[in-house]
């Protein structure tokens, strides 16, 4: 889709570098937010916690509110597709990428959930 | 403040001209020294202009091993002459606080989520910053670092425009800085034709480098890069970004905590 300029964004990078990438940097996040937790009562602890505040709020933004990022060109995509369905539907999906990336899975997997619970509850 | 650093230049920062610079083979030059290939390069290079270099490693928290650098120190004396390199292990913590620590949630807000990767910017700031105040005190005219093209793209202190902004920031103080390595592409194999190093392919050869220190943070930024840089923000690294901080940085910290050093070490 050159409209949306994904062919450009292509990286070579393997899928395994990026996973062991995500899982250092994320597993130290973890990490520096329980040290966070556990020392809130010094200012170091109050520092780690609002530099990660601070950092969750700035990677929303990027994320799901610049044309630049991976999920808003996806969601660029997706918009293209749902043209056909609803118009609405599509202007929504392109301005806030979080409903195709963020809710509908988060929906689906409660919905789920749900009826795996009531499937079970009822045998 | 040594006696012959008094005379050796005025301070540019009360709005007086620096004196002239002395020809290189009249000087010693500073180097900022890892230990890797580059820098043992960048070193082995000038001590061939220089009568002297001080090769200067510095250490903060994250580091590792610093102090492996005198490995490459003694390659570098074996081959040029003991007598030709002054070694010095400085710590930078108390930089690396004031200009990465604690403003870093202020940063977040400002620069995006890339404030975090500039860990390496901000290292590297502290680094220059304790430098020229080493060439004060030694009264060093000429400066020099390993930085390279192959990291630029990643690293936000080896990136070009950056470059150019630690390059004014030592001219306000009246010293040159230089990259003579930065378009070398393999330095390592210009060490072994030079003497210096005993293996031609040691730069790729080890995870843990041999004479290099190790530091978390550098894993932390291949770590951004890899699981939230390119898969989320379509992107390795912001250039942009990287020199609206380092300018920001020198301006608001850099500039205003030298410039009273040096009057204060000057009185």
């Amino acid at each position: 889709m050159p409209c949306c300029g994904l062919h450009e964004y292509r990286r070579t990078v393997p899928v395994k570098y990026m996973l062991s990438g995500g899982a250092v940097f994320w597993s130290t996040f973890g990490l520096a937010l329980l040290f966070g937790l556990a020392t809130v009562w010094s200012e170091r602890g109050r520092l780690i916690l609002r530099v990660q505040g601070e950092f969750l709020r700035s990677l929303w933004l990027e994320t799901m509110r610049s044309s630049e990022s991976v999920p808003a060109r996806w969601s660029c995509r997706l918009s293209g597709l749902a043209l056909r369905l609803s118009p609405r539907l599509a202007t929504m999906i392109y301005r806030h990428p979080e409903l195709p990336f963020v809710y509908a899975p988060l929906t689906a997997l409660a919905v789920l959930i749900s009826a795996g619970w009531m499937v079970l509850s009822r045998l | 403040m040594p006696e012959s650093s008094a005379i050796s230049y005025d301070i540019t920062c009360k709005g007086g001209s620096a004196a002239p610079l002395p020809p290189r083979s009249e000087g010693p030059v500073l180097v900022m020294f890892s230990g890797g290939s580059d820098s043992t390069l960048t070193a082995s290079l000038l001590s061939e202009l220089h009568p002297v270099v001080h090769l200067v490693t510095y250490e903060h928290k994250a580091m590792s091993f610093a102090s492996k650098s005198q490995l490459a120190v003694e390659n570098l004396r074996k081959a040029h002459g003991a007598d030709r390199f002054v070694y010095s292990l400085l710590d930078i913590n108390s930089f690396m606080a004031r200009i990465f620590f604690r403003p870093l949630p202020q940063d977040l807000r400002k620069y995006g989520t890339y404030a975090l990767p500039m860990c390496c910017g901000s290292c590297k700031l502290s680094m220059h910053v304790r430098s020229i105040l080493y060439c004060y005190e030694h009264g060093i005219r000429y400066a020099a670092d390993g930085s390279n093209a192959e990291l630029s793209e990643l690293f936000p202190e080896q990136m070009k425009p950056v470059l150019e902004l630690y390059r004014q920031l030592y001219q306000r103080y009246g010293i040159e800085y230089t990259n003579p390595v930065f378009d070398v592409s393999r330095s390592d194999h210009q060490l072994f034709d030079r003497g210096v190093t005993t293996k031609r392919d040691y730069k790729t050869e080890h995870v843990v480098y041999t004479n290099q220190h190790s530091c978390a943070a550098g894993v932390m930024l291949y770590g951004f890069t890899l699981g939230v840089g390119l898969p989320l923000l379509g992107t390795s690294a912001k250039k942009d970004v990287a020199t609206r901080y380092i300018a920001d940085k020198i301006e608001h910290f850099c500039v205003p905590f030298l410039d009273a050093e040096l009057l204060r070490l000057s009185a």
